[in-house]
């Protein structure tokens, strides 16, 4: 059985680019998870930008939800539109946002990421641990 | 048997640091598993049974895969990269394989600063240890002038800031610096070049754009 699981998932990955990025970076965390540890407030990209990392956290799953809003647009629009990211994901020019923070040691650190292809172009937006 | 193998493997590969930072379990359980080499090694060896012993192991595979079949598998990976510069995509189609190993080496730098510092964020200490221990890792492998065309490819993009480019740059610069000094006394590595890093942080050496204190209270 775990054979037959392996195998799907390679298989999977292997013609599939984006997926292998899900299954190489970080564990990830679906938009129905994020609504209920967070909430669902609706997105604004103002407060989003000015706001703190509860803020942000809140209106994560509304921006997962509406994904196809970014998806297609320059890496460049999302800085012009959501401030200077503060995250990390694999180098410094894909821009991740955190939306929580590690205030004692075992708490987890999360982040909202902006994938892009290879035209610089956003491919996919997900909620990463970030570290992870 | 299998620690000999490695051990060769990775003299072969001029990589006796990453033998000496890998927990020696984790290649008897890379072993165990008869890991395929390629893209498929680092899949599957995530997908490795763990037991409390071999937790951290997956935090390993990408060396692992790299001491057991070469660059194969980081070649095969370099082509997800998603946001390679195109001055990096240029290195990549001309040293294909050093530019697999350079990035081996972020990731390595991304796991060590990571034993420091709770997180990987912009712009902050954590940031400025990334680029201080790659650009040491990359020298201490490639010697200073390849390292430097490396890390000036990285940072050659228009989507970050002109202060944060400053940052990534000078950190860097005193990465290769601080290499260059350890390998005097044959000991540039991981564990000196993060120690380095701390001592370099304290006497202010080093940019930081936003330090942690000041942006998460």
């Amino acid at each position: 059985m775990k054979n037959i699981i392996i195998f799907i998932l390679v298989m999977t990955a292997a013609s599939e680019p984006s997926f292998a990025q899900l299954v190489w970076f970080g564990k990830k965390m679906t938009v129905e998870k994020a609504e209920k540890r967070w909430g669902g407030e609706g997105f604004d990209a103002s407060r989003f930008k000015n706001g703190g990392l509860t803020e942000r956290s809140k209106m994560a799953s509304s921006l997962l939800r509406n994904k196809n809003r970014w998806i297609g647009r320059p890496i460049e629009d999302i800085r012009k539109e959501l401030g200077n990211h503060d995250g990390y994901y694999f180098t410094d020019t894909i821009p991740a946002y955190l939306i929580t923070w590690a205030e004692k040691s075992n708490d987890e650190i999360w982040q909202i990421v902006f994938l892009p292809d290879g035209n610089y172009l956003v491919k996919d937006v997900i909620i990463e641990q970030n570290g992870s | 048997m299998r620690f000999v193998r490695l051990l060769i493997a990775a003299l072969l590969l001029g990589n006796t640091e990453l033998l000496s930072a890998m927990p020696l379990y984790c290649s008897d359980w890379f072993a165990a598993a008869r890991v395929r080499p390629g893209l498929m090694c680092m899949l599957d060896c995530m997908a490795i049974r763990t037991s409390l012993t071999t937790a951290i192991c997956p935090n390993w595979c990408a060396d692992l895969c790299e001491l057991n079949f070469g660059g194969v598998a980081f070649f095969e990976i370099s082509k997800l990269y998603p946001a390679l510069t195109m001055s990096e995509r240029a290195l990549v189609s001309e040293f294909p394989s050093e530019m697999t190993r350079a990035y081996a080496y972020s990731w390595k730098a991304e796991r060590l600063c990571l034993t420091i510092y709770k997180g990987s964020t912009a712009n902050d200490e954590s940031d400025a240890c990334r680029h201080f221990v790659w650009a040491g890792l990359l020298t201490s492998h490639f010697g200073p002038r390849f390292s430097v065309t490396v890390l000036d490819a990285h940072e050659d993009t228009l989507l970050q800031s002109v202060e944060e480019k400053a940052m990534d740059l000078a950190n860097n610069r005193a990465g290769v610096l601080a290499c260059e000094n350890l390998r005097l006394i044959s000991q540039c590595n991981g564990e000196n070049l993060l120690k380095t890093f701390l001592d370099s942080l304290v006497q202010k050496r080093l940019i930081v754009l936003s330090p942690r204190g000041k942006k998460f209270k």
